[in-house]
C-alpha cells in the first residue's frame, strides 16, 4: 500500500492483548484517514450503544491523517470517543506537534484503545514491536516529568510521548493528551478517558517510514506547495508573530470574544505582541511545517522567573486572554504552562472559567461558592488556583471539573434558582466552546452551529477584499467564481451563507482527514487549497485523483458524522445558537435573527441534500456511495 | 523528511543522509551531517577504499559496489556524517545531491544554506558579531537576565 501505512494496531488494555489488522484499501480511499477513518469506525463499532465516558466498553481511536508522514503540510493526528466526557456525544480532537507522524512512520494508520487495564500502564509502539508497560510510577505525575522519565526508561531521547496529566488521572472533563509538552488536544475531554483507561502514555518511535507512490511527482508536488505557501503574506505573519497576530487582528475586526462574550472594551490584545518579543527564545514548527507558528519562551522577570514553555495557540490566547479580562501577560504564559502540566484543555476550561467570572459580575455566585476565591475580571490569582482545583478535584473544582452544566445545574439547586437563569450564560456549540465572536458574521456562526466536529468554525470575513475570482487564495476557480456571484464577502448578509459553509466544511474535513494543518489552507486564506492536495494525494497516493473527488470525500465524511449525530438524538433542534446571541447584541450592533438564521439553515439542509430535519437524505447517503448507512437510516434512529 | 524520499522514494526520516538531535524541552535543535571534510577519517579507515571524493561537488561519497557494511566510517567520523540504513544495511551519507541540496531547498528560516566555505566563514562571523550585539543591548535593558 501507498501513502498509508497500511497497519491497524488493536490494543486491548483489560486483558492485555495486541493485535494487528490489514488497512482496508475501499476504505482507506473513501475516508482517506484521520478524521473520516474515525469517524466511520465509530460507525461501524455502533458508538451510540456506549453507555457512559468511563465505562470499560468506551474506546479510543486515534488516527493519524492520510496524508502525515507523507507532506511537509501535514501533521495532525485525530483522536475520537465515542461518549466525551465534556458533552456526551461522541468527541473528535485533534493535535499537531510530532507524534502524529512517527506513529505513522512506526506503520500505523488507526490505534484502537479497547478495556481497561487493572493497574497504570503506558503503551510503547517501536515500529512492530509494541508492549503495555507498567505505569505505576508515573501515577500523578505531570505531563512534562512523564516525557522525561519515559524517555529515560526506553533509551530513546527522539521517541515521541503523548501524555495525560493529572487532570486525566482524577476524571476531568476537560483533560487533554499532550504531547510532549507543546501540543494538546481540544475540548472534549478525552484525556479523562484514556485516564479511566490507567493508561498513562503512548510513546512512539518510527523507523519504518511511508512508501510513496511516484516519489519525484511528490517531491515536485511538495516543492510548488512549499513555494506558494512561503510567498503568501499570512504566511509571513504567522511566522513572524505566531497566533498573536490573529488576536490583534481579530481585535481590530470584532471577532474576539471578551468578558465571555460581552464584548466590551479590553487591552490586552495590543499587548500581545510586546508579550511575545519580550519572552521569546525561538520558533518552533510540527513536522515538515513551513510555518513554524509555535514559540518557545522563558520568562526572566519575578514572580515567575524561569518559566518555560511553549504551545501558545488561538484558541489558548482567545479565551484566556480577553475572554477573561485583562491578564497581564506573563500571566498568560505561566497559565499556558500550568494548563499543559496539569493536562488541561485551555479553551474548554477558559470557557468554563469565564462562565464563572461572568456569574459573579451579575452577582449570581458568592465567595461561598467558590471557597473563598474573588471571580473578578482578570483575576490572575483565582484562575489559576481554579486551575490546581479542577486538575486535583479539590474543593468546588470537585464539582466544577465534571463540566460547567453540571456546575450550573447544582448551584442553581442550591440557591434556588431556575438552572436556564445559569445556563444561559454559557456560548457552546454541542457542549464544546467556540472560539470567535460569530454575531457579526453569519456564514461563521452557520459554520460553527451546524459543524460536526470540534472546533467549529469559518470565517468568510477573509474574503472581504476579493473583487476578481484569483483574488479567493487557495479556491478551484469555479468555486471562487461562484462564491463572487453570491456576494458573501459581506459578514452582515444572511443569503449565499450556507453555499460557503457546506464547502467549507467538505474542505475542512479533507483536511482534517489528510492531517493538514488548517493554517497552511484555504480555510484560513492560505494557498494550500484542494487542487494542491489532490496533486499530492495521487503522488502519494499512486491514486488518481482530482479536488472534486477529494471535496466528495469530504462530504461523504460530513454526512457520517452527522449520522452520527442523529444516532445519538440530535437533529435540527441542536442546529440553533445559544439564546444569547439571538437576543443580546454585541456593542457594534450585530446579532443573529433567528427568522433569517431559520432561513439560512433550511438552504444549508437544501444544499447537503438533507432533510428538513438536518438528517441525511437516502439519495444523497447512496450518491457518495454510503449505502449501508442509507440502509440502516430506512429502519429509522 | 525531503532526504529520504529524494534518495531512497520513501518519506522516512531514519534513512535521511541530515539528523536533527533536539532537546525539546530546551528548544534546541541542532543538525547533523556530513562535514565533506579536507581529509576525511572515513575515508582513511575505510578498509576496501569504498569512499571517495566527487569532482564536481567536492562532496565525499561511497561506491556501494564496494562497501562491505563494516561501519567503521560511522565510527570513525567525529561528526554524526554517515549513517547505517536500518533496512539496506548499507552506508547512507550526503551527497549534496549533485550540488543542490534539497534539505537547503526546503528550509523555510534558511536555518540550512548551502555556500562556499570562504562565504560560510564570513557569515558565521557575522551572525557572531550580531549575536554579541544583541547580547550586549540585552545587558542594558533587561538586566534581570544577567547574573551576578
Amino acid at each position: 500500500m501507498w501513502g498509508w501505512a497500511g497497519k491497524i494496531l488493536k490494543v486491548d488494555l483489560g486483558h492485555g492483548k495486541i493485535s494487528m489488522e490489514p488497512l482496508s484499501k475501499p476504505f482507506a480511499r473513501a475516508f482517506l484517514g484521520g478524521r473520516g477513518f474515525n469517524a466511520k469506525f465509530l460507525y461501524e463499532a455502533k458508538a451510540w450503544r456506549v453507555s457512559s465516558p468511563y465505562s470499560p466498553e468506551n474506546f479510543v481511536v486515534i488516527s493519524p491523517g492520510g496524508l502525515v508522514g507523507a507532506s511537509p503540510s501535514a501533521s495532525r493526528t485525530i483522536i475520537s470517543s465515542p461518549r466525551s466526557p465534556a458533552n456526551s456525544l461522541f468527541g473528535s480532537e485533534s493535535i499537531g506537534s510530532h507524534w502524529g507522524s512517527e506513529l505513522k512512520w512506526a506503520g500505523y494508520d488507526m490505534v484502537i484503545l479497547y478495556g481497561k487495564a487493572s493497574k497504570p500502564v503506558y503503551l510503547q509502539i517501536e515500529d512492530g514491536d509494541v508492549k503495555i508497560r507498567d505505569a505505576s510510577h508515573l501515577k500523578g505525575k505531570k505531563v512534562r516529568e512523564v516525557a522525561e522519565i519515559l524517555r529515560e526508561e526506553v533509551g530513546d531521547s527522539k521517541a515521541k510521548v503523548l501524555a495525560v496529566g493529572p487532570a486525566g488521572e482524577n476524571l476531568v472533563a476537560s483533560a487533554s493528551l499532550v504531547s510532549g509538552f507543546r501540543r494538546s488536544t481540544g475540548g472534549c475531554g478525552i484525556g479523562s478517558v484514556l485516564g479511566s483507561k490507567n493508561l498513562k502514555a503512548i510513546i512512539v518511535r518510527g523507523s519504518v517510514g511511508v512508501k510513496v507512490a511516484k516519489p519525484d511527482e511528490l517531491e515536485r508536488a511538495w516543492e510548488e506547495a512549499y513555494h506558494k505557501l512561503l510567498e503568501s503574506p499570512l504566511s509571513k505573519l504567522w511566522s513572524a508573530y505566531g497566533p498573536t497576530w490573529l488576536v490583534k487582528a481579530f481585535k481590530e475586526n470584532g471577532s474576539l470574544p471578551t468578558y465571555n462574550w460581552q464584548q466590551l472594551p479590553l487591552t490586552t490584545p495590543e499587548r500581545i505582541h510586546f508579550l511575545l518579543e519580550k519572552y521569546w527564545l525561538k520558533s518552533v514548527a510540527c513536522t515538515g511545517c513551513a510555518l513554524h507558528c509555535d514559540r518557545y519562551y522563558l520568562v526572566w522577570e519575578e514572580p515567575f522567573k524561569g518559566l518555560r514553555g511553549a504551545g501558545i495557540d488561538y484558541d489558548f490566547l482567545s479565551l484566556f486572554t480577553s475572554n477573561m479580562g485583562d491578564l497581564k501577560p506573563r500571566e498568560i504564559l505561566y497559565i499556558n504552562s500550568l494548563l499543559s502540566e496539569l493536562g488541561l484543555d485551555a479553551a474548554q476550561t477558559a470557557n468554563w472559567i469565564s462562565v464563572m467570572m461572568h456569574w459573579w459580575q451579575d452577582g449570581l455566585i458568592c465567595e461561598e461558592d467558590t471557597d473563598g476565591l474573588r471571580f473578578e475580571w482578570g483575576n490572575f490569582e483565582a484562575v489559576a488556583e481554579t486551575l490546581r482545583r479542577i486538575a486535583y478535584r479539590e474543593g468546588f473544582g470537585n464539582l466544577l471539573a465534571e463540566g460547567i452544566f453540571r456546575f450550573a445545574e447544582k448551584l442553581a439547586e442550591r440557591k434556588g434558582l431556575p438552572a436556564e437563569k445559569l445556563k444561559r450564560y454559557i456560548i457552546h456549540s454541542r457542549g464544546l466552546p467556540i472560539l470567535w465572536e460569530v454575531r457579526h458574521e453569519k456564514g461563521a456562526a452557520l459554520a460553527c452551529f451546524t459543524s460536526t466536529f470540534n472546533p467549529p468554525s469559518l470565517n468568510t470575513e477573509l474574503w472581504l477584499q476579493c473583487k476578481t475570482p484569483e483574488d479567493f487564495i487557495g479556491l478551484p476557480r469555479e468555486v471562487a467564481e461562484e462564491f463572487l456571484k453570491l456576494k458573501l464577502q459581506l459578514p452582515g448578509r444572511y443569503e449565499g451563507k450556507a453555499a460557503a459553509a457546506v464547502f467549507l466544511e467538505d474542505c475542512c474535513a479533507v483536511y482534517d482527514a489528510l492531517g493538514v494543518c488548517r493554517n497552511h489552507t484555504a480555510w484560513a486564506g492560505q494557498p494550500l487549497g484542494l487542487e494542491e492536495l489532490a496533486k499530492e494525494f495521487s503522488a502519494a497516493m499512486g491514486i488518481e485523483c482530482g479536488w472534486m473527488e477529494l471535496k466528495k470525500a469530504g462530504e461523504r465524511i460530513c454526512n457520517v458524522e452527522r449520522i452520527l449525530l442523529a444516532k445519538y438524538g440530535f437533529d435540527r433542534m441542536n442546529d440553533y445558537p445559544p439564546p444569547r446571541l439571538l437576543e443580546e447584541k454585541t456593542p457594534r450592533g450585530a446579532l443573529l435573527e433567528k427568522a433569517k438564521y431559520d432561513a439560512m439553515l433550511e438552504e444549508y439542509y437544501e444544499r447537503r441534500g438533507w432533510g428538513k430535519n438536518g438528517i441525511p437524505a437516502e439519495g444523497k447517503l447512496r450518491e457518495l456511495g454510503l449505502n449501508e448507512l442509507a440502509e440502516d437510516l430506512k429502519g429509522g434512529r | 523528511m525531503v532526504c529520504s524520499l529524494h534518495h531512497e522514494g520513501v518519506v522516512n526520516p531514519a534513512k535521511s543522509r541530515i539528523r536533527v538531535v533536539g532537546w525539546e524541552e530546551e528548544g534546541v535543535y541542532v543538525p547533523l551531517s556530513c562535514q565533506q571534510c579536507d581529509e576525511p577519517f572515513c575515508e582513511k579507515v575505510c578498509p576496501v577504499k569504498a569512499t571517495y571524493r566527487d569532482e564536481k561537488t567536492r562532496a565525499m561519497l561511497v561506491n556501494h559496489d564496494l562497501c562491505i557494511g563494516c561501519r567503521s566510517c560511522i565510527m570513525a567520523c567525529p561528526f554524526e556524517g554517515p549513517a547505517l540504513d536500518p533496512e539496506a544495511k548499507k552506508i547512507l551519507k550526503c551527497d549534496l545531491c549533485g550540488g543542490e541540496p534539497r534539505c537547503v531547498a526546503f528550509c523555510p528560516t534558511s536555518a540550512l544554506k548551502y555556500l562556499q566555505p570562504t562565504s560560510a566563514m564570513l557569515e558565521k562571523k557575522n551572525s557572531a558579531f550580531l549575536r554579541r550585539i544583541r547580547m550586549l543591548r540585552v545587558k542594558l535593558t533587561k538586566p534581570l537576565l544577567v547574573k551576578g
